[in-house]
């Protein structure tokens, strides 16, 4: 059975416990490390014990300090809480509800309410899970999706990619959520996502060019496969971004963002130049703690997106033009039109981003977005065979 | 093929090749332009649309500027002296491309100069979709 990724989830209430300081207060997921980034307390811990005095951290285990977690309690002033007055706790079975984070004041701590919180999120082992790729698999699998649903593959190379970057994601879960939204929130605009034909879920990064293999290419197209009258490449000015501005640093606490960058240091000044505007797209990435991070962001949107990005449009035909999905990579020849060397254009990389099969025609109208990459050859250089 | 210079309004280019004497008599670079490339390719203008009214038939409230005036062309994709196609080079992957460029519309007539050519229209290239045989840009006014 296939999990529906737009049903929403809902958190563990305080009322599982026997003296909550309100019913209706959600149990917290918190992912990553949330002592970057901002200032004071980054979420909020609901009191799930008024007699013992114990509050909610995350509704799950978390790192511990032994493992490098640090933890900074703040109350309403916004002042930070002695590390005496509390006792850490990443693992507590607390009134066999399950394993939660907890804080237990040594006294009534209802004056300092709201209580919030600065530290690192869950944990696997000894490991903190920071890895966007990671972060999104353990909310789906929290979420119900079942192991058949992923696609291991894709799921691998992108783990691999944003480590590389290198790239992390911190956040918290605060309220009842849609697993789909809030995948596409965690990613910040690197990594798409789809389910395929077998209703596994597909995993690509988005604006990195270089992730692409060969061996992506799922089908050919030759020239002589497209009809001239009906295909074109079509370039949309709305799609064009020169400079990404960005808030990021989300604190749930607050309910607003804490980071700015106005996307000047990443901004593609020459092209700016020519279209004697700055073309700013605004972005939010709530999952992003830091100034780094969101700068090798934007570096990516901006060589992407600094001119417009050439979408195929065809009408295909023929029984391999019907196994076609949308994602898929195919690599497709046009004589018509031409590379940087103004040769024509041969094996270019496109992904199909939307596919219309007309099945009484025989034939497939497809929109394909171009990678910017294209089949290489053994020398390492575009493949000129056109490939049937 | 491209109509001659003089019915847009433009001189041929005077060249620095000795003919040509500094003495005041003649102006460089007067009337020229720095054109790359001049061709006669137009397939259809469509209609310029202009309106002060920010939807159709909203007469009521007030009228302003509510809407940025738009134009579509349909352009031949025919090939260049070196045998590639006009409109496909100028959007070769990697390339600036066309979509951002600034795009104008003059209304002119034989023998008259540039500077008395109408401008018509001055905007942008927003949309442009370049297939083998033909191209057709949508233009907004800025």
């Amino acid at each position: 059975m296939i999990t529906d990724l737009s049903q929403t989830v809902y958190l563990n209430r305080a009322s599982r416990y026997a003296n909550p300081g309100r019913d209706s207060d959600r149990l917290p997921w918190v992912y990553g490390d949330l002592t970057q980034g901002g200032e004071g307390g980054v979420w909020e811990c609901p009191c799930i014990d008024t007699e013992n005095h114990v509050y909610c951290v995350a509704g799950h285990e978390i790192l511990s300090l032994a493992n490098g977690n640090s933890v900074a309690v703040y109350g309403q002033d916004g002042e930070e809480v002695d590390g005496g007055d509390y006792t850490f706790d990443e693992a507590n079975d607390y009134q066999s509800q399950g394993t939660i984070a907890t804080l237990t004041f040594a006294a009534d701590a209802s004056d300092l309410e709201p209580i919030s919180i600065r530290c690192k999120g869950k944990n696997e082992g000894a490991s903190l899970i920071d890895n966007p790729m990671d972060i999104v698999e353990d909310i789906l699998n929290e979420s119900g999706l079942n192991s058949l649903e992923w696609d291991e593959t894709s799921k691998t190379r992108t783990r691999n990619y944003l480590a590389g970057l290198p790239m992390t994601a911190a956040g918290v879960i605060a309220s009842d959520f849609r697993p789909d939204s809030l995948v596409s929130e965690i990613f910040s605009s690197l990594v798409s996502w789809w389910r395929g034909g077998e209703g596994t879920l597909i995993f690509q990064p988005h604006i990195a060019p270089s992730s692409l293999q060969n061996s992506d290419v799922v089908a050919h197209f030759k020239t002589s496969d497209l009809d001239p009258s009906n295909t074109s490449l079509d370039f949309d000015d709305d799609a064009v971004c020169t400079r990404a501005v960005v808030d990021y640093a989300y604190n749930w606490a607050k309910g607003d963002f804490e980071g700015f960058e106005d996307g000047a240091a990443e901004a593609a000044t020459d092209y700016e130049t020519r279209y004697r505007s700055i073309r700013s797209v605004g972005f939010e990435f709530p999952w992003i703690r830091t100034e780094a991070e969101v700068q090798l962001i934007q570096a990516l949107i901006v060589a992407f997106y600094k001119s417009a990005p050439a979408v195929l449009k065809a009408r295909l035909r023929g029984p391999r033009a019907a196994s076609l999905e949308r994602g898929d990579i195919i690599g497709v020849s046009l004589q018509w039109f031409y590379d940087q060397n103004l040769d024509p254009l041969r094996n270019q990389m496109f992904r199909l981003i939307s596919v219309a099969p007309d099945f009484d025609g025989n034939e497939v109208l497809i929109e394909a977005l171009n990678t910017g990459v294209f089949i290489t050859g053994d020398s390492g250089n575009r493949d000129t065979t056109e490939y049937i | 093929m491209a109509p001659p210079l003089s019915l847009a309004g433009f001189q041929e280019p005077r060249l620095a090749d000795g003919s040509w004497s500094a003495d005041g008599t003649d102006f460089a670079g007067r009337y020229a332009s720095p054109i790359l490339s001049r061709r006669g390719d137009v397939e259809a203008m469509g209609s310029l649309s202009e309106s002060l009214q920010a939807s159709a038939g909203e007469l009521i409230g007030l009228l302003s500027a509510g809407r940025t005036g738009d134009v579509s062309i349909k352009l031949k994709n025919t090939a260049d002296e070196e045998g590639l196609l006009h409109f496909s080079r100028l959007v070769a992957l990697n390339g600036e491309g066309l979509v951002g460029s600034q795009a104008e519309i003059t209304v002119n007539f034989p023998e008259l100069t540039s500077d008395d050519a109408l401008k018509r229209f001055y905007g942008r290239i927003k949309q442009a979709s370049v297939g083998p045989e033909s191209v057709t840009l949508r233009l907004r006014a800025d």
